[in-house]
This record gives structure tokens, sequence and C-alpha cells, in this order.
């Protein structure tokens, strides 16, 4: 107690004398990076997700050292062989730590090569429906009047089509590639985050500072993107976040139904497709890419859960 | 009230002609077509093609052939017969009128998902009003990290774990279908049969609910008219029932709005692994073998029905909630 008094009066007596504060001040970027490393979950989840992207990077390299298998490689002597097989008959054989599916092609590598596949479509996905939403959403909500209305009477109408039948519909009808489907699934995703955009935009319009800006000749562009947009960015982060998850399960179902990612290319949900009639004699098959987008899913929830509770200033929890 | 209706369904029109616009356009992009495997075929003879493609009305120009197949303008036997009139044409695979294909399994997905939404609330509702009133108990912290799995499990993964669980290793309940095949079709068979897939709905369902449910029923818990309750002398149970609770369902019911819309087409994935015969996996099959004409039946249905759904949200909102009915 002693040590608080003095301390505040050596505060005073500098501040008096030099106008110096010596508190240390925390920005709030600071103490949300505070209160998200002490979420435990979230850490676990962000570190997990990391792994994850390392991983899935770094698949060449794994393929070639670690497993010493490649996706497309078939050994149609070994199939449906349970995890830990060794072909003992070849000279340089290597263990197939997950098993081995229908056509012989090690899970692991096919896992790892999957998982490149998902994590790119999602992140781009994300990348492309965050950056289109933002722009729509920062019109919209600046501009307001009839452009305004009309912008979100647009997203009203995205928003009504069933998503997944049109999907399937795109995808059956145009077969697209994997950065395709990003492109498909971004289209019909960006619609969220322009709502959020715009909402924002509308809180903070009418903020003095952005008046001030206005009185010494900021542009419009200006005052959106310099502004607004900055303040803005937490809940647009949050959201991102979130839809990774989102993304990848309904690109794992898209290519699960085979309106995603084409075979051969691994995904996790292609995997799944023809593993389905192996359910009584290879569960593992189905098992582990299931299994490793449940974790990945997981993290990046666990991610952006973590995220929103740092960055939100409301939550007295 | 009835003003607001009016006025929402007029709006709900040009919506729907958009999402149909966009469906008989993009079917049309498609390379091949009704007459493709005719024009395989070297014995049939070039005129008899021709002659087929006029009496189809395939050789009119795209926007008219959108109004023939919306009803507005007559097809080339002088004859209304679109959409309006209730006629969604015939399947390209099996010649069955896509009408009758959708009539038939549209009350198999109603069934599944309706019971499903069912199963939802009646875990939802009383999970995440005890998490609220508890607090940061056991039971709240196990609730929100299952909640977090939940929401991150794929439904089709999900489904094939619980068939691996309960068809093949437990043996307890059948692994799909409807009924089972050759045997009389009792209600015990078919609730038999609805158990896991609206169990595996209504799971993934509750994990996202719960915390909504839960959020709005800590802020319900925090109003100053539970603390006169209470000071009047209200036991807290009752506290919690007849006051704290009836405020919180109102987000809820717009929850139960939004899902609504996904009642038709929510259960494509689930349907397709258990082999359910519903609306998702027509559309599925058909999607798979390009039979556009059921593809477009079950978008223009499934549309209809998210229109109707965001309605009757709408509607339920204003009705439960007072406090919005001034605008």
């Amino acid at each position: 107690m002693t040590d608080r008094k003095e301390t505040d009066a050596r505060a005073q007596a500098a501040l008096a004398l030099n106008g110096e504060s010596p508190y240390e001040s925390r920005s709030v970027m600071q103490m949300a990076r505070q209160r998200f490393l002490r979420d435990r979950l979230a850490v676990f989840g962000s570190v997990m997700l990391l792994l994850l992207v390392i991983l899935t990077l770094g698949a060449p390299l794994l393929s070639e050292y670690v497993t010493g298998f490649t996706p497309e490689q078939i050994e149609l002597g070994a199939t449906l062989k349970t995890p830990g097989y060794l072909n003992e008959r070849l000279k340089d054989a290597r263990v197939h730590v997950l098993g081995t599916d229908e056509l012989g092609r090690d899970v692991l590598t096919r896992i790892i090569f999957g998982g490149r596949v998902s994590l790119y479509v999602s992140f781009l996905t994300v990348l492309v429906s965050v950056s289109f939403g933002t722009l729509v959403g920062a019109v919209a909500g600046y501009f307001g009047g009839a452009w305004g209305s009309i912008l979100m009477r647009l997203v009203d109408v995205i928003m009504s089509i069933p998503a997944l039948f049109l999907l399937i519909l795109i995808a059956s009808v145009f077969h697209p590639g994997v950065t395709g489907l990003a492109l498909v699934l971004a289209t019909l995703s960006w619609t969220g985050v322009s709502r959020l955009v715009r909402g924002e935009f509308l809180t903070h319009k009418n903020r003095d500072y952005v008046d001030a800006a206005r009185v010494i000749g900021a542009g419009p562009a200006r005052i959106i993107f310099r502004h607004i947009l900055p303040n803005a960015t937490s809940p647009l982060i949050v959201a991102a976040t979130l839809s990774i998850g989102n993304v990848i399960l309904t690109e794992t179902a898209l290519s699960f139904l085979g309106m995603g990612v084409q075979p051969p290319t691994p995904s996790w949900g292609n995997m799944l497709t023809n593993s389905q009639q192996y359910l009584y004699r290879a569960p593992f098959l189905i098992i582990f890419p299931g299994l490793f987008i449940l974790i990945t899913v997981l993290s990046a929830n666990l991610m952006g859960n973590g995220l929103r509770d740092a960055l939100d200033p409301r939550m007295t929890e | 009230m009835s003003r607001f209706i009016a006025q929402r369904l007029l709006q709900a029109i040009p919506v729907f002609l958009v999402i149909t616009l966009i469906t008989f356009v993009l079917i049309n992009l498609t390379p091949g077509g009704p007459l493709a495997r005719l024009e395989l075929d070297k014995d049939i003879k070039p005129a008899d093609i021709e002659r087929i493609r006029t009496n189809m009305g395939l050789d009119q120009p795209m926007w008219k052939r959108y109004l023939v197949w919306l009803g507005v303008v007559p097809n080339s036997r002088g004859e209304f017969a679109g959409l309006l009139e209730g006629e969604m044409g015939i399947s390209y695979i099996d010649q069955t009128s896509v009408a009758e294909n959708i009539l038939d399994r549209l009350p198999n997905t109603l069934l599944l998902t309706v019971s499903s939404l069912l199963i939802s609330l009646l875990i939802a509702i009383p999970l995440g009003v005890i998490s609220a009133v508890k607090r940061h108990t056991l039971l709240d912290n196990v609730a929100t990290v299952l909640s977090t799995a939940g929401v991150s499990i794929p439904a089709f993964w999900f489904g094939l774990m619980a068939i691996l669980l309960f068809s093949v290793k437990l043996r307890w309940l059948p692994s799909g279908g409807m009924y089972t095949l050759g045997q009389e079709q009792s209600r015990w068979d078919l609730l038999k049969h609805l158990l896991m897939p609206a169990s595996i709905l209504s799971i993934l369902n509750v994990a996202g609910w719960n915390r909504y449910v839960r959020s709005s029923m800590l802020e319900v818990l925090g109003q100053d008219y539970l603390r006169t309750a209470r000071a009047k002398g209200l036991g807290e149970r009752l506290v919690i029932v007849r006051h704290a609770l009836r405020n919180a369902l109102i987000p809820v019911a717009t929850l139960i709005g939004l899902s609504l819309p996904s009642l038709v087409g929510g259960a494509l994935v689930t349907e397709t692994i258990f082999g359910w015969p519903g609306m998702g996996r027509l559309a599925y099959h058909a999607a798979t073998k390009r039979d556009y004409p059921i593809i477009m039946g079950v978008l223009v249905i499934s549309s209809l029905m998210v229109l109707l759904g965001s309605l009757l949200s709408d509607v339920a909102y204003m009705a439960l909630d007072p406090r919005i009915r001034a605008d």
C-alpha cells in the first residue's frame, strides 16, 4: 500500500514538472492481445491451426522425407490395409501410418495433401468474400440512399437463394477446378460480411471524427479507407476467422457429394466419398479424414471465439 | 400487420423471379440438353430432330423459353403450360412428372426436418436456460465446450460415425432408408429409421442454438424487472419461468424462423447418407445425372420455402414483441 502511495506521489510530481506520465499506457490492441493470450482454448486453437497450415504447406516435403509416399501412388497389392501396415515384400518398404485406401494409396499422405487443398480453398474464399463484402458494405453504408438500398436488396436476394442447391447446380454444370470452387463459394458467402460492414459504417458515419475529416477536406474514398474502416476491422476479423471453419465444412460437404474437388486431387471430403462402401471392412478410412476436418474447424472456431472475446470491449463475463 | 404482410409478399415476388431466372439461365448454359442423346444416334434423321426441337419449343430464343417455362407465354402448341400453371415439366431420365416426384418426397423431408427441429428445441431451450441460470458451473462449461465442438463437426462425417457405432458395431438401429424392405410399414419401424438421422440433425442444431439461448437468457437475467419480481416475493423458479423465459424466447423465435427456410433443403447431406427418400436426395441424384427439370423444380420449391419462411419468421417476431409493431 505504501508503495502505491509513493508511486502515486512521484507520478504526480513527474506530471507536474515535465508533463510526462510514468504510467505505462496500453493501447486497445495490446489489452486485447493480453486477453486473448489468457484464454487457453483460444491459444490452443490458434497454435493447432498454425501447425496444420505449416503441415499442409510442407506437404511435398513431408511426402518425400517423412511418409515416403505420394498421394497418387497406387499399390494394388496392398489395398485397404489397417494403420501400421508394412509391405514386407518390397525392398524399400515404408510403414503406412494410417493405412491404405481402396487403391493402396497411403492415407496419411493423402490427408496431408487433402488438407492443403481444403485450407487453400477456405483461405482464398474467405479472402475474396471478405474483400468484396467489405467493399459493398462500405459503399452501401457510407453513401446510403438509393444506392445503399439497391445494394442491400441485392444482398437479400442472394441470401434467399438456397446455397447448397445452387452450389450443386453450378458445380455440376461448370466443373470448377480448385480455384474456381473457391470463387464460387466466395460469391455465395460475401453477403454476411457486407451486412456486417454496412452496419458498422452506419454507426460510424455520424461520429465526430468523420465530420472533422470532412471539414479538413477529405474525400469519401479517404474517409472510408483511412478513417472508418480501421475502426470496423475488429468485428471483421472475428467474422472472417469464424467463417474459415464454415467454408471448410461447406467445401468438404460438396467434395463428399462429388461436386467439389474432383478426384484424383485429394480433399478431405472426397476421400470420404468412396470410403462409404467400406464402412464395414475399413472404418479407419472414414474416421481419419473426418477427424482432421473436425480438428481444423474446431481450431479455427476456438481461435475465432477467442478473438471475439478479446476484442469485444463490452464482455463482462 | 396485414399491410406488412402484403408489402413483404410484393417484395418477395421479384426476388423469386430473379432466382428462377438465374436457375434457368444456368441450366441452359450447359452443353448438351434433352436432345443431345438423340443427336448422337445415327439412325435418327436430322430433320426429325429439328421437328422434335420445334415441338419442344427449343428453337426459341432463351428469353422466350424462360417466359414459356414460367407460364406467361404459350408454348409451341399454344398452351399455357408453365410454372404459374403448376406445370414443372418431366424428368429427362425417366419421364415422370417433376411435380409428382417432388410431391412424393416433400413429406418425407418435412417429417425428418420438423422432428429434428422439435427435438432441437426440446433440448436447446432447457439446456441454454440452465446454462445461463447456473453460469460458470460445470454444466455450463461442459455445455459450452460441447457446443463449440458441435458446430465444428462435419455433418456427413458425424452421420457416418453414428452409423458405424449404432448400426455396425452395436446393431441397435437400421443404417438407412425409411422402412425395412419386405416388411409391413409400421409406425415403430419408421421411428427406428427416423431416430438416427433426426438426432444427428438436431445435435448439430442444438450446438449452435444452445449458446444463443444462453446469451439471450443472460441478457434478460440482468434486467431490472426481474429484481422487482423477486422483491415482490416470487419464488426463483416462477421468476425465471414466468418473466425471464418469455422475454428470452423472442430471439429464439427469430432463430426458429431462420431455420424454417432450411426445412426443405437443409437435410440434403443427411438424407444422402441415410438413404432417406427426401427432396435433398432427389436433388442430389438429379444433379449427378444432369436431370435438369428436376433440379429446377427442387430449386423453385426450396426458394419458395425460403421466402415463405422468412416472411413467417418476421411475422412471428412482430407478433411476439409488441415493441416492434409500432414501426
